[in-house]
């Protein structure tokens, strides 16, 4: 993909999907599922932020990121709180790790968005681990991880579609 | 979908599983004794054998345990979700209850004195 040299659309094109990504949060922060594992989300905030890696680059996923759980807990009263500290913790690591992966494996981005929301699931972890200060949730990261498999496959295939419908429409030209 | 894919998808789920089996293979169900700990420091220690409620102070307010023929659960609490209440009955030492913004977790552990060897004296 051809790199945009006009910032003010990227800048817009950013914002856009930082936006929808808080949106996205917003909504599954307030459907809570009792499932296996209480927590686990389907993770489509993530979409965004993949899409945002795929159209211009890492920066632009961990400003993606970073803004969307800074902004989505800032408009629901949840920052600085534990499951502020565990979503940042989360998009922090699988940011990381994604970015590593793309630029290492031959993964497209189905397997992004796998190893994606099994990160997400990690960095809560260790942050539960680091407040609690007790390794007895390291029994819940095989949930988590098992859980990652069904979400990441279908965050993955909506980044796909998402992904090439933009690059049919040259919306990065 | 690549052959990269199909091998992080299969990577993840041995992982998982492995993660998720290699716990439950000591685990053990209705142990003798129950612990309640606050960030990491042991405010109580529950004999599972008798059915009754106890009260932990929680970081949002009080945290009500309840153990019933050997299973435990957190029947009332504080917090925004209210994830550990959800959880419901406990029974294996596997599967430990934590109550993130109350800073509370139980959890079950064996007990070396479970109540067939105590008896016989």
């Amino acid at each position: 993909m051809r790199k945009s040299k006009m910032t003010t659309r990227k800048l817009t094109l950013i914002t856009m999907l930082t936006a929808m990504a808080i949106v996205a949060n917003i909504i599954e922060n307030s459907i809570t599922l009792p499932l296996v594992f209480p927590g686990v989300k389907l993770g489509l905030a993530n979409v965004f932020a993949v899409i945002a890696l795929y159209m211009f680059g890492a920066k632009e996923m961990l400003l993606v990121n970073i803004m969307r759980v800074l902004l989505a807990s800032l408009l629901s009263g949840r920052i600085f709180s534990y499951t502020f500290f565990m979503s940042l913790a989360g998009a922090l690591l699988s940011s990381l790790v994604v970015i590593l992966f793309k630029r290492r494996s031959g993964l497209s981005i189905i397997g992004i968005n796998c190893i994606s929301a099994a990160f997400h699931g990690v960095g809560q972890i260790l942050i539960v681990m680091i407040v609690m200060k007790s390794t007895e949730i390291v029994m819940y990261l095989g949930v988590m991880i098992l859980l990652a498999i069904p979400t990441g496959l279908f965050t993955g295939f909506l980044s796909k579609m998402i992904f090439e419908r933009i690059r049919k429409e040259n919306y990065n030209a | 979908m690549n052959k990269a894919d199909k091998i992080t998808v299969v990577i993840l789920f041995i992982l998982g599983v492995s993660l998720f089996f290699t716990p439950r293979l000591w685990q053990v169900e209705g142990g003798s004794v129950a612990v309640v700990e606050y960030r990491g420091k042991e405010l109580l220690r529950i004999d599972m054998t008798i059915n009754d409620s106890y009260d932990v102070q929680g970081d949002l307010g009080p945290v009500t345990v309840e153990v019933k023929d050997r299973k435990i659960r957190v029947s009332s609490e504080e917090s925004p979700y209210h994830y550990c209440s959800m959880q419901g009955w406990v029974s294996y030492t596997s599967q430990p209850i934590i109550c993130l913004p109350n800073g509370i977790e139980v959890r079950i552990i064996s007990g070396e004195s479970s109540g067939a060897d105590t008896t016989i004296q």
